[in-house]
Formats: C-alpha cells, structure tokens, sequence
C-alpha cells in the first residue's frame, strides 16, 4: 500500500511543471463566474441548481419555528428553498429541515395510493391499493356504524401531525362537531402540553410572552434554558441568541444530563439528573425568599398567593442543599443563580420538553413561571419564563350550524389520545372503536404491543400521511397525503404565535390529496355537504371563510413580505402584537395584563386549591420524581388511583375531561433495583423531527443512527468501545442502539434519541419508546413519562 | 489579487449542519458526498462540544492543483477561488490525496473529482455561497479575506492556525472564546 502512495506521490512530482502549464491556460478561459458556466461543463453530474423562474413566499411545514422560505420554481418544478431575508424572525437563515422540503416532495418512499388491509396486520402483503372513491365510501359507512352502535364518542381523531395547520384547525373541529365526538387532540401531550397547561394555570394564557426577535427573545442579559436544545429543536432561533450572546456578552446557562448542542454553547452547563428540574426551581425560590430578594412591588401589584407559596417552600426546606442531593446540581451554584437572576432585569428562562415529558412536567413548568414571577420578570421585552411549543392562538374554522352540531354526552377520556389505548381493548369505561391518525403511534406511543393490541379491536383505523410508515402495516385504511407546497395552507404555529401561510405551489404528485381534500370529501360522504363546501379545496378560500372573525385573511398573509402573521388577532383589523403580558398589550382578545379571572398571576388561590385538589395534588409544586426514578432513589413519585378504564374525576384545569386522581408516596427507601442508570432522551439533532425527516436521505445521513450517548468512564466499566451496539434494558423492555462515547452526559445516564424505528428506509432501529410505559403520565397535562427511565446498558 | 473568503466562527457555530445542506441543495450534491461537511468535535478534558464546518480552504498554495497530473484544477486570478475543470478531470483523485483537509469529493456517477466552489455560479450573479446565506448560526461570513480579518480583529477574536504545511489555506476560523 505504501509503495502505491510512494510512486504516485512521485509521479506527481515528475509531472508538476506540465501541471503548471495547464493551470495558466485553464485559470484564462475561466476568468469569470459566468464564463466559466458557458465554457464549463456544469460543477456536478446533478448540475447546479438552475436559475429559478419564479420565487414563492411560502412558510415551513416541520417544527414551532414557523420559518418563512423563498421557494423556488423552474419549469413547475420546485428546485430549491432559501430563506427569506424579509423574515424579521429568521432573517433569511434556515434550517436543513427546511431547505429538504424539496426532497419531501420528491421523494421515492411517497405514499402514492390509497390502501386497503385485507389480510393480516404487520406485513405490507396484506394491502391492496383501491381508489379515493371506495375508501372514503368505507370509511364514512364504518364511521356511521359505529355512532350507531356505539354511540358518538367512540370515535378518535389523532389530527397532530407534520402536514397542514389550516385544515387541522379550519375543518377536523367542524368534523368533530358534527359527528359529536370529544375524541380530537393533536401534538401537545407529546410535546408541550405540560408548558401551556401551566402558563394557561397561572399566567391564564398559554403562549410565551416573547416573540423570537432580536429586540425581545434576543435582548435579554442572561438566560436559563432548562431541558430544551434550542441548537436542535428551534434552530434559527438559538442562531440568534448564540449571536447576541457573544455580541453583548449575555450569560447562558444550560440545565440538561447532556452537553447538548445548546449545552456546548454555555457559560455554566448544570448536567441536572432526569426528572429533577422542579427542584432547581424550588430551591431557587427557597433562596430568593430566604434572602427577600423576591421583587415586592411586583408580587403586590400583579400577584396572588405570594405568602402561601413562600410558607410552603420553608416548611417543605426546599434548600439549595436538598437540592444538591435530588438533583446533583451544586448548592452554592443554585445561590449564585438565583442571586443573579433576581438582580437581572432582562432575564429569560425557558423550559421544553426536557421539563414536559415527565410525570411532574405541569408541576416543574409551573415552579418555573413561579420562579419568574416573584422576581418580577414579566410586563416587558427580554424576560419572563416560558415552555416551548406552547400551542397555538385561534385561526378560526368552518362554523357548524348550532342545529347541527351533536353535544357529547359521555366526558372526554383523558387529554393524552394514548388514554385511548386501554378503551379500545376493554371497552372500559365506555368503548372506543374507530380510529384516524395521521401521526404514528407506533413509534410515539408507548406499550407499542398493547397499540396493536387496540388497532385489532377497532371496527376501522385510518393512518393518513406522506411515507409508508409502521403503521402502513397495521391500519385498514391507508391515505396519502399531499404535504405543503402541494396542499397549499398554513405552516404550524410557532413559539411565537405566528403562521405562515403556504400557498399551493405545485400540483399533487402521484394520487396523493391534501388533507382539506381528504376531510371534505370525507364530509360530503358522512351527508354533510352543505358545511364541507367543493369551494374549501381552494386553501385562499377556506382561508377566507375562516378568518371572517379573526385577522388571519388571505389578504392579510399576502401583505406581509414573510407571509406571517402573529395572533392572537381577535378581530379582522386586530393589530399584530408583539411581547404578551405587558400593561399595555395584556393579551389581546382577553382581560387583564394576565388572563386569569383576577387579572393577575396566580400561584396560589382558594378556586387553584379545589381544582388541583379534585386529583389529589395543590397549586404549590410540591416535589416529586418520576415512577422510576423515584423507586430507584427513595425519592417521592406518583402513584395513580385511577387507570385509563376509570370514570376517574373530571378535570378542572385543562377542561372537561376525564383526569386521573394521584397520590404522592414518599417511599421509606429504593424499592428498585437491578437499574444502574437512567435514561433520558430528545431529538436527534437538528436535522429531524418525529418519522418524516428519516424518510428524507439528505436529512437521514446528518444523524444516521439511533445512538447511545454514554460517559467513557461507564462505558470501560461495561467495556463498551465507540461504534459498539448496546443493549438498552429498561423497566418495560430493551432496544438496542450504537454506543457514542462522550464526555459530556452524566456518568449515571445515557441519552438516546427518539424518532427511530424498525420500519424506516436507512436503518432500522427499534424505537427507544418501545419500552416507555404509556400509564405513567402528567396527571395534569397527560403528558406521557418519556424522559426520566432507568435501565441497564450492555454490549449487545 | 484579493483572495476570497469563508470565515468561519467556532463559537457561532451550532452544529446544526444547514451548510452541508444548503450546499447539497445547490448543487446537486448527492447523499453521501460533500462539498462541505460539519465535523462535530467530542468534549475532551474540560474542553466542551464543538463544530467544524469544513469547505474547501482555496488555499494560495492548492495541493490539489500541484497533485493534478492534467491541469484541471486551477486557481482564479482575481478572487483566488480553486476550480475544478471536470471535462479535463481524469478521475485520478491525486487531489483527494493531497488535500490536506480532506476538501476534496469524488463524483462516482461520472468517475470526476468534486469540490466546494465558494458558489461561484451564485457569486457571478452577485450572491453569497449558498451555506452562507442560509446559516442559522451566523457562523459563516464570505467576502475579501483581509476585510474579514480586519472584522475578526476589531472585534478581539483569535484565529486558528490551520495552515498546514506551505498550503495556505483562504478559509479561516475564528478560535472558540473559552474552549
């Protein structure tokens, strides 16, 4: 081999003179970017991208960044997407998410026909492809048997998904209102749910009171991001701030077992054991009253339940050294903190789903706005504390005549739609038997067994989407779906309370339909054609017809150089606001400069003590760990009174539905044992998000594998090397994963990202929420416990 | 003649990999070969995670125009951008071997080197190379390399030494602030 190298190293050499000669005459030819086009063949077999014909302002389907892009077109074609330079948010950057739009669109693995299951569940042998006629003529006959036999209620309608906001909020609620089931939900008890429940609990609104500008989000001096990778899961965002940061000189703290993307950015990185946040919170609190460093003339103004949330935090001794010892973060760095964020006026925390997908997320959630709000830090730019992806503001819809519109008569089985699960098995408390989805609860739900379990006891199940996920090989019923520039629509909200709309760019490829097209002519076929107008395919007029009380008109999208706009907009000439909660802004469309029946921020009142007394818990976030965790180390967890066969009580926070009533135990010790290790998990990176993204090479290749995060130290111990395949052995079940050895995760844990499974096209990895138990969830928000497991690692 | 430029900040840098995609997208890159590639770097004895955003370094001295035995890679007059001539390219890849950064691609369709050309097709029309247009991070900065040199130094920024051998490379990198 080396005598290979050796002798043409040499020739090189040799013929280094007539290199140079040739270099002159090739540098001439070239002289300019033009004329090398004509007189160069193009610079790769695939050819540059070719000069577009037209550019499209267009908005990004992916994640709650609402990106506007510049799309461009050659020939009918969509050839490439940048960003738009007039976005005051994005500023013209984008994320490899949103540029690989193009190759969602133009895409091999496309869902290109509507298929039928006629054989067994679990292969794709069993499918045949029918026409859109017969199987919306199917479904709307099963869907009309089972109101009838089982009454309205036992139909549920998963609507979350990666494909289209305006025909999820325009047309599914006029669907459910007709047909008279309470059973629709989308994204937010997977992702932050926990957040908005708690901002709704105490602020009385559930959007963040920021805008992700430089003159709000960017603007603060010093910032606390607490299990959220900003690099990762808000990308252009975190550009910014990043950008800010070192402009200005901001302080960023990062609370996460990992060095994360966003970690690797920090001046103090806090590896925080999973499922312990709440107790940063409360000790911060613990040292601020402890100190009277809490903000008076706030607390007298604008909040209530000051004394009882002070009292509750010294009789439970929630000291930074308690602390310390739940949660492994160092007492004397919970003072500093503390101290400089009370002192500090532009001062943000921000939590995400590292705080939301744990069975005390409403609970840590809450501790922080807590936190923020006896220091004062809310009623202007640059502060305040806030969950992530905290759902949207009302666009509107397609109204129902109140004639036709059918009252549930049976409560709202939970608000996480895995509550659905156990329904659909036992028939308990009351039977769920028909079943759309267009997100993949294969992969996202826990107990994927018993999922399947339930699919086999549905009377009809429809996974409608855009690749030919797992559950392709389990639904009867399979429709594709056209995404954005195809569909035409509204982009997902963002954080920050904007849409972006999305006009219909190229027609639909295949025999693939937009969502609008599926559920109208699912309408029409269920006898409710005169609300699902043929008129409401076009998404410029159903934009119209559902924005006849809101701001959000076609017209006032295509206004916009970003084609975005922030709600609320309560009225049709409502102006768009930026930060919430100021005295001026409050919340438009609703009283008070905090929304909450007094006007004020709540932490405490006597109405907060019925309600979250109903299942057994207070408005004071008294501490509690996950299940696992909990029994590991002897620290107080859940434990649940009601199942998901209960009648259960009914909710008085989140609206009325059936919750679950829970006990927090303090167990005499560890009632666990076997598990050295936790788990904890997250996106991949920022190249994905849920299923989707792996179906697309070019994001697939970015972060190829579903990989196991684990300290070089704990790794030698279990003589793990880099590259290795580990079993991860959980509570519920083992997956295995490639061993990354990495120095910044906490010697106790191991991260593993979701989003994985065994039925993608690149690599096929058992999903890491195969051995997530679907029960163990938020009593408050249903969120479902993802992060916050033990398990066992070994070389597989 | 005034070099151009990619300067690339370490501590801006997100690793989010939206260059390697804004390059594929622009062309026509396809999966599994790079014109630019970000390189995430393990924390290390203290030292924390960081990222590399690796595109050509059109360095004064190429290695791989010295190695090419057919004169197809050649530097510009006038911006000092290496090109690549792929209708003279015989597929050789002494140029994958000499470049000491690893910078240069191989296009397996048509048996061709491949390389980071700063978008010399998009700077013709007056526009920025495409990774730098789209970076989130505000990481990537293009333009005259003594003008962005003057705007690394104003602003107290430490450069990394890169330069390998006589190479010389354009693109340069600003150190991290603390590792």
């Amino acid at each position: 081999m080396d005598g290979t190298k050796l002798t043409r190293r040499s020739f090189l050499k040799a013929t280094g003179a007539t290199v140079a000669m040739a270099g002159v005459a090739s540098s001439v030819a070239g002289a300019s970017g033009a004329e090398q086009a004509k007189t160069h063949r193009p610079y790769t077999e695939g050819g540059i991208a070719p000069v577009s014909d037209k550019v499209v302002t267009s908005g990004c389907m992916w994640c709650q960044s609402g990106c506007s892009m510049k799309v461009h077109v050659q020939g009918g074609r969509i050839v490439n997407i940048y960003g738009n330079p007039d976005d005051p948010v994005t500023e013209g950057r984008l994320c490899p998410k949103g540029q690989n739009n193009v190759n969602v669109l133009y895409n091999k693995y496309r869902l290109k026909a509507p298929l039928k299951r006629i054989g067994a569940r679990g292969t794709s042998e069993s499918y045949q492809e029918i026409s859109w006629e017969q199987a919306l003529t199917e479904i709307a006959e099963k869907l009309k048997t089972v109101k009838e036999k089982y009454g309205p209620e036992a139909f549920a309608w998963w609507v979350a998904g990666r494909s289209e906001s305006q025909a999820r909020a325009g047309l599914t609620g006029t669907f459910e209102k007709l047909y008279g089931t309470p059973h629709r939900e989308g994204t937010g008890p997977f992702c932050n749910f926990a957040g908005s429940s708690a901002s709704n609990s105490i602020l009385g609104h559930n959007n963040p009171p920021w805008t992700y500008t430089r003159d709000d989000f960017g603007g603060a001096d010093w910032y606390m991001l607490v299990g959220s990778n900003m690099a990762a899961t808000k990308v252009v965002t975190f550009g910014m701030v990043n950008d800010e940061r070192i402009k200005r000189k901001a302080k960023l703290i990062v609370v996460d077992p990992r060095m994360s993307e966003t970690g690797s950015r920090a001046d103090v990185w806090l590896p925080v054991k999973p499922s312990t946040d709440m107790a940063l919170a409360l000790s911060m609190m613990y040292h601020i009253v402890e100190k009277n460093l809490q903000n008076n003339d706030f607390i007298n103004s604008k909040v209530l339940g000051f004394d009882k949330l002070k009292a509750f935090l010294l009789e439970k001794k929630y000291t930074p050294e308690w602390a310390e010892k739940v949660s492994g973060i160092p007492a004397k760095t919970i003072r500093e903190l503390a101290e400089e964020y009370a002192k500090t006026e532009k001062a943000i925390i921000m939590g995400n789903a590292g705080l939301s997908h744990h069975t005390n997320g409403h609970h840590t959630h809450r501790a922080f706005f807590m936190l923020a709000a006896i220091t004062g830090h809310y009623g202007k730019p640059s502060m305040g504390y806030a969950s992530g992806n905290a759902g949207a503001t009302p666009v509107g819809s397609i109204s129902v005549p109140a004639e036709k519109e059918v009252k549930p008569k049976r409560q709202r089985l939970g608000k996480s739609p895995v509550a659905w699960v156990e329904p659909m098995i036992t028939g308990k408390p009351y039977p769920i038997k028909a079943f759309m989805s267009c997100c993949n609860p294969l992969v996202q739900w826990g107990d994927h067994e018993r999922v399947v379990k339930a699919l086999d006891n549905l009377e009809v199940s429809v996974y409608y989407n855009m690749y030919p996920s797992v559950e392709t090989l389990y639904f009867d019923y399979i429709l594709p779906v056209s995404p954005w520039a195809e569909s035409g629509g509204l982009g997902p909200v963002s954080d920050e309370r904007r849409n972006v709309f999305t006009p219909q760019i190229i027609n639909p490829l295949h025999q693939a339909k937009p969502e609008r097209w599926i559920f109208i002519e699912l309408g029409k076929k269920m006898g409710w054609g005169d609300v699902f107008k043929d008129e409401y395919k076009d998404p410029v007029v159903l934009q119209r017809a559902m924005s006849k009380k809101n701001g959000f008109s076609p017209e006032r999208f295509f206004a916009k150089k970003d084609g975005a706009l922030r709600g609320p907009l309560p009225t049709p000439d409502a102006p768009e606001i930026g930060t919430l909660y100021t005295e001026k802004n409050g919340v438009p469309g609703k009283k008070g400069q905090f929304p909450r029946p007094s006007g004020k921020i709540e932490i405490w009142t006597e109405e907060l003590e019925k309600a979250y007394k109903v299942q057994g818990l207070s408005p004071l976030p008294e501490f509690y760990a996950d299940p696992e965790v909990g029994m590991k180390d002897g620290l107080p967890y859940l434990e649940y009174l009601d199942d998901d066969t209960s009648e259960g009580v009914t909710s008085q926070l989140i609206g009325k539905m059936r919750a679950l009533r829970v006990k927090i135990k303090q167990p005499a010790g560890p009632e666990l044992s076997g598990f050295d290790m936790y788990l904890t998990t997250g996106k991949p990176s920022a190249a994905h998000f849920g299923d989707g993204t792996h179906w697309v090479g070019t994001l697939q290749e970015q972060m190829p594998d579903q990989y196991c995060l684990i300290h070089p130290e704990k790794a030698m111990e279990l003589g793990i090397q880099n590259g290795d395949t580990v079993k991860v052995m959980g509570v519920k079940g083992e997956f295995t994963a490639k061993a990354w050895l990495y120095e910044g995760i906490r010697k106790d844990t191991v991260f593993v990202p979701n989003s994985y499974s065994h039925k993608q096209p690149y690599s096929q990895w058992k999903s890491i929420n195969s051995i997530v138990n679907k029960d163990k969830r938020c009593p408050i928000s249903d969120q479902t416990n993802y992060k916050g497991l033990v398990c066992k690692v070994s070389r597989a | 003649m005034s070099q151009y430029t990619i300067m690339v900040d370490l501590e801006r840098c997100i690793g989010c990999k939206s260059c390697e995609a804004a390059c594929k997208l622009e062309n026509g890159v396809p999966m599994g070969r790079y014109r630019t590639k970000v390189m995430w770097v393990n924390p290390q004895g203290g030292n924390k995670l960081y990222f590399v955003s690796m595109p050509c370094m059109h360095c004064a001295n190429p290695a791989c125009k010295e190695s090419c035995p057919v004169g197809a890679i050649t530097k510009r007059p006038g911006d000092g951008i290496v090109l690549l001539d792929k209708e003279r390219c015989i597929g050789c890849r002494y140029c994958s071997w000499a470049c000491p950064y690893g910078a240069m691609g191989f296009d397996e369709n048509n048996m061709v080197a491949d390389k980071c050309t700063y978008c010399a097709h998009r700077l013709a029309r007056e526009e920025q190379p495409a990774c730098v247009t789209k970076c989130p991070g505000h990481a990537l900065s293009f333009g005259r390399k003594d003008e962005l040199l003057a705007r690394a130094s104003s602003e107290g920024r430490k450069q990394r030494d890169i330069n390998i051998g006589k190479a010389g490379p354009s693109t340069f990198y600003l150190e991290r602030l603390k590792p």
